[in-house]
């Protein structure tokens, strides 16, 4: 749609309900609004709400109402379950919202060793479908409930796991089914488990953030369940687990596949909520793997060493039972934190190995140099194993959406100089929408220039999530 | 409406304004909203964001937003996933201080709900049932008395919908050898579908009336089988509303009388036996263990657990007066649970609430009629009292 041109909202239903039937196209006020709503601090306006809302049921579907908008070049924001912490999911202009969900299917192939699924599956679903069958998915995700596989890969996000054991989406999936902005539908990538080598079109979408295509289907090989053992310890000062965190790098140790920490706050809340006696302390938590039990087991008594030696004042191999379990779970109640009183926004910041404890001292510091959060709660977790730390901060309910929105930008300024500092670029979330900022800083206006220069040659009529690569 | 309920009605929104202000749209509840169709405003994340941006706007409570904020049976799922995943948005309350809302507005209530609120007013049951009909499924043996140390008060639905446990439960009691009584005609609603639907006034009144009865028994704990009964004294209700009086759901007390030997079993009615867990006593008052705890004392019971159980259980979809919303969503609902206990093997079903029992008996009839399951769903009172007296 051209710049001034009204839009003829009854007729744009009345074609959509026309390729996709009554049932999956809403012009509901309340559904649009829904659908423009994403986690960010601040309310939506009226720019971001969608004229409406679809849900088409396959990639036929998919390109038929892709195809049609490409034609009238009417924006489409895409939607599998909104979770984006990045400003994804919020559509920065009046358009079409296109969900994924109908796209939900596991079709488990033990013959040729893979796994395909639809772009609309939830994360947590594939998951059990997998563990059924005696494999896993190498992602673990804070969203698993309820992000979709589509997004997941689009992000090439692995969530809190450690990057050494099994790579992100892009070095996992084989293959992808893609519907083109235009509406043409592509396959990429292969059968077997020998990826090709060379261009293959697979990496262009499965880190694309939504921007080059719509992925309707997932093939992964399927990755054999590790026997794992789990590692609690306690320290007094946050720069402790990160000295041995980078120490187990550098000794070369068989890295655990999950490093997890609280901050003091953090774990205060999280073992509370679990019933426990808080620790006293920050805390590190692991998940050592092996073929075997043994072998997880004596790699776990490795990792426990290591915490030992670098001053925790408590270091155990957790026996499975109640306690491993709550131990671990407190980790998934940070946001308590928000007690009910506000937004949560997190800064996720990331730093090359050498830097990590300077990092954690630095983050800690962050607040008191604040301008509108200084004195607001403060919270740090993250995955150290992963070489990444977050600051949790929780903006007030009461605040404006002026007041918010200078919030969410001084934590952004935060994150960006921080990943900066440390020579690392963030790693859970994306680098668009609202960390574009950083990512021309980072890696300069050209390089920021041929990503919407890539996305032309992908979407010529900028249709498909448009103002992503703009920054919010 | 009048001034003062004007400002009344402002605040309620501006306090509204601010709970909902909580969600941030993150869907971690999406999932577990048992009437989830796969559009968001059919989740507790749509439910919120629709109420705020309708007070935010100064848009009218009309009847789309009244739909949207009655199809929610209340089971708080969603809550406990927010609490364990997210923000801590106090979703039920929201929803419930929305329909308070309405009403206060004088808004047209659901069909349903109306009749429900007349029948409640006129007859002191939503059932549109005389007070006498009460005695029906009493056994004649049942003398009433004046004064007793247990106060059995079964509710609405028991009374009206079910003929089991009444007879079930008094035979329990009587072989243990408790000193109860009962309430018979005299029990009127506990007012809870009230309270769901908005009518606090309706609610308020029902509580009062309902001190004034119980309190005249000079009892020691009022026992009922019902687990929004259950709730609603224990919860609902002003904590010093029955001042030293212990109020306990019947699984509560057959546990305890189970551990003092006084109830004893012969053996089971059924091998495989799947408990489900009513949202009103598990997630929202935190029963989970008794019940479990008198199936396992039973020889030859094999307790199955659904795939979703306690906090995380499933709606049997008949709470929070949304079963008289949209009958065909309701046992939609029930007739995935009823599927899960199929699944995993399930002889029978037990339950611990005659409308979780109602809802999933409709569903387990259809399942049956389709050649799925060959099971049935019972009342753990029921089971009970066969498991005493079946050899």
């Amino acid at each position: 749609m051209k710049k001034g041109e009204s839009m003829d909202i009854k007729k744009l239903v009345l074609d959509l309900k026309g390729i996709l039937g009554e049932s999956f196209v809403s012009d509901d006020i309340y559904e649009r609004v829904t659908y423009a709503k994403d986690p960010m601090p601040y309310d939506i306006e009226d720019k971001n709400i969608p004229y409406v809302v679809v849900r088409p049921g396959s990639t036929q579907e998919i390109s038929q109402v892709m195809a049609y908008l490409n034609k009238k070049k009417i924006p489409v924001y895409l939607h599998g379950s909104g979770t984006s912490l990045g400003g994804h999911s919020r559509p920065k202009m009046k358009g079409v919202v296109l969900v994924t969900n109908r796209l939900a299917w596991i079709d488990i192939n033990e013959e040729y060793m893979f796994v395909e699924c639809g772009g609309g599956t939830i994360c947590a679903d594939l998951m059990k479908a997998l563990d059924k069958k005696g494999y896993f998915l190498p992602m673990n995700p804070g969203s698993q409930i309820v992000a979709t596989m589509g997004g997941l890969v689009a992000t090439n996000t692995i969530g809190h796991m450690i990057d050494v054991h099994y790579g992100r989406p892009s070095h996992r999936v084989l293959g992808l089914e893609v519907v083109l902005p235009t509406g043409e539908v592509i396959e990429t990538g292969t059968k077997s488990l020998r990826r090709p080598a060379g261009i293959d079109l697979t990496r262009f979408f499965a880190a694309s953030e939504g921007l080059f295509g719509i992925i309707t289907k997932v093939r992964m090989d399927l990755t054999p369940k590790p026997f794992m053992k789990y590692v609690a310890a306690y320290f007094k000062e946050p720069e402790f687990p990160a000295y041995a965190f980078m120490r187990m790098y550098r000794e070369k140790i068989y890295m655990p596949l999950y490093g997890e920490f609280l901050g003091e706050n953090s774990a205060r809340v999280g073992f509370e909520t679990k019933g426990l006696e808080p620790p006293g302390g920050c805390v590190a938590l692991a998940t050592s793997i092996g073929r075997n039990p043994e072998e997880a087991a004596a790699n776990a008594e490795i990792v426990r060493s290591i915490f030992e030696k670098e001053k925790a004042f408590q270091a155990m191999v957790l026996e499975p039972g109640e306690k491993q379990e709550k131990i671990w779970a407190s980790r998934e109640f940070i946001l308590h934190t928000t007690q009910g009183k506000g937004n949560f926004v997190a800064v996720e910041t990331v730093a090359a190995i050498p830097h990590l404890a300077k990092l954690m001292t630095e983050i800690h510091q962050v607040p008191k140099t604040m301008k509108l959060l200084k004195g607001e709660p403060f919270y740090t977790y993250g995955h150290l194993g992963a070489l990444s730390v977050h600051g949790l901060y929780v903006i007030p309910n009461e605040w404006t959406d002026g007041k918010k929105k200078a919030a969410m930008l001084e934590i952004m300024e935060v994150d960006k100089r921080l990943n900066l500092k440390y020579e690392a670029a963030g790693g859970e979330w994306g680098q668009m929408a609202v960390r574009v900022p950083f990512f021309r800083e980072k890696y300069g206006e050209k390089a920021h220039t041929l990503v919407k220069q890539m996305k032309k040659v992908f979407d010529p009529n900028n249709i498909l999530n448009p103002g992503n690569v703009d920054g919010l | 409406m009048k001034k003062l309920q004007k400002k009344e009605v402002n605040k309620m929104k501006k306090e509204l304004l601010l709970a909902t202000q909580q969600c941030i749209a993150c869907e971690f509840c999406v999932p577990s909203c048992p009437l989830y169709s796969g559009w968001l405003t059919d989740s507790a994340t749509g439910r919120m964001q629709s109420l705020h941006y309708a007070i935010k706007q100064g848009m009218d409570f009309d009847e789309r937003l009244q739909n949207i904020l009655y199809s929610c049976t209340t089971c708080g799922n969603c809550e406990y996933k927010c609490k364990s995943f997210s923000q801590t948005v106090k979703v039920t309350e929201i929803v419930k201080k929305a329909r308070q809302v309405f009403m206060r507005e004088g808004k047209e209530p659901i069909p349903y709900h109306k009749k429900m609120l007349e029948s409640l007013r006129s007859m002191g049951n939503p059932l549109e049932e005389p007070s006498d009909k009460r005695k029906d499924v009493y056994p004649s043996t049942f003398k009433k008395k004046e004064h007793a140390e247990t106060l059995l008060f079964f509710g609405c639905v028991t009374s009206f919908q079910d003929v089991n446990i009444i007879p079930s439960t008094l035979q329990i009691l009587e072989g243990a050898g408790a000193d109860y009584t009962a309430l018979e005609a005299e029990e009127h609603c506990c007012g809870l579908i009230a309270h769901l639907v908005g009518a606090e006034e309706d609610f308020e009144n029902y509580r009062d009336r309902n001190k004034e009865l119980f309190l005249k028994f000079g009892l020691k704990q009022l026992v009922t089988t019902c687990a929004g009964c259950y709730r609603t004294f224990k919860e609902l209700y002003p904590k010093d509303t029955f001042d030293g009086v212990s109020i306990l759901h019947a699984v509560q007390y057959m546990d305890a009388l189970i551990r003092e030997g006084r109830i004893t079993f012969k053996s089971t009615p059924a091998r495989k036996v799947a408990y489900h867990d009513p949202c009103d006593l598990g997630r929202h008052s935190g029963v989970f263990e008794e019940p479990r705890s008198i199936l396992r004392q039973i020889p030859g019971v094999d307790l199955i657990e659904f795939e979703t159980n306690r906090n995380n259980a499933d709606c049997c979809g008949g709470g929070g007066g949304f079963k008289a919303v949209n009958l065909e969503r309701s046992l939609e609902v029930a007739s995935k649970r009823v599927g899960e206990a199929a699944s995993a093997g399930a002889e029978v079903i037990v339950s611990a609430c005659p409308s979780c029992k109602g809802n999933l008996q409709v569903a387990a009839a259809r399942t049956r009629k389709e050649g799925k399951w060959k099971g049935r769903v019972m009342d753990i009172t029921e089971f009970v009292a066969r498991a005493m007296n079946q050899d």
